[in-house]
């Protein structure tokens, strides 16, 4: 009896191996990880980066800015004088036919958002592909310490 | 049998109406949307997750959804006192047939490529 288990164990083992690999390819396919590119500009040190959406701080950044000047709970407060340029962020929707070099071309560009450093105080304008409104508004208490903790955490 | 195509209180009879709604319907994203939409109506952080795809593109798709009339939004305030935007889908019926592209067809031109020097 004991035989007969170790052989089917035996043969169930590469199999269920198999079967393990098998779902985590498949629970891969569709990872939305690769579904943007998102390019930070450093206006302190003229430094540019990139992530993609598996960056949790960026992409959350890029969800909330979405949401705060989509989901209508921003205003529509001007850009100050004199405010200072803090980051820029464009996010590109990749593309999987295009070469890496062309990932970053206009017709990808999903947003494009600029962030304004005034008195302690962040000011955001940002531009979407679907639409030609441009928004601009101070940023809300939550949203500017997500963008401080850019600084202090790290994205 | 003459059908009445509607999308929401729309009903189709314009070229662009037609051409908004097939738009719409012309990425697999978007039948996804429509899909969850069709079990109920959904904020957009939780049809962000259900979708799994980033914001700016999940805007990018409820956009077109928008504009054929597909889905419509609304604001409303949750019990944290926070507001929050739900999309849901509008009822519709469209009933594709040779007589229906034929008569869209006619109201396309394609103008011929012009020659070389012209």
């Amino acid at each position: 009896m004991k035989k007969a288990i170790k052989k089917k164990w035996r043969h169930k083992k590469p199999m269920a191996c198999l079967i393990m690999l098998i779902c985590l390819f498949v629970s891969g396919c569709g990872d939305s990880s690769k579904d943007q590119i998102i390019v930070v500009y450093d206006y302190a040190d003229s430094t540019e980066k990139e992530y993609d959406a598996t960056n949790e701080a960026m992409d959350g950044l890029v969800n909330s800015i979405s949401d705060f000047f989509l989901d209508g709970e921003c205003g529509t407060d001007e850009i100050p004088d004199g405010a200072l340029g803090y980051k820029r962020i464009e996010v590109f929707q990749t593309d999987g036919k295009a070469s890496a070099g062309q990932q970053k071309a206009e017709d990808n560009r999903l947003m494009h958002i600029e962030i304004y450093q005034y008195d302690y105080e962040f000011y955001c304008k940002a531009g979407f592909a679907f639409s030609e409104q441009e928004y601009t508004a101070k940023l809300s208490d939550a949203l500017s310490a997500q963008v401080e903790r850019l600084e202090t955490d790290g994205p | 049998m003459i059908m009445e195509n509607f999308v929401g209180d729309l009903n189709l009879k314009k070229y662009e109406d037609y051409i908004n709604v097939f738009d719409a319907l012309s990425h697999p994203v978007r039948i996804k949307i429509i899909g969850i939409l069709a079990e109920g109506r959904q904020y957009v952080s939780e049809l962000a997750r259900l979708v799994n795809i980033s914001r700016p593109l999940l805007y990018m798709h409820l956009k077109k959804l928008e504009t054929a009339r597909l889905v419509t939004s609304a604001m409303e305030i949750s019990e944290s006192g926070k507001a929050m935007k739900y999309y849901a889908l509008e009822d519709f019926e469209l009933q594709i047939t040779k007589e229906l592209l034929n008569g869209l067809s006619q109201n396309i031109i394609i103008e011929a490529p012009s020659k070389d020097g012209d």
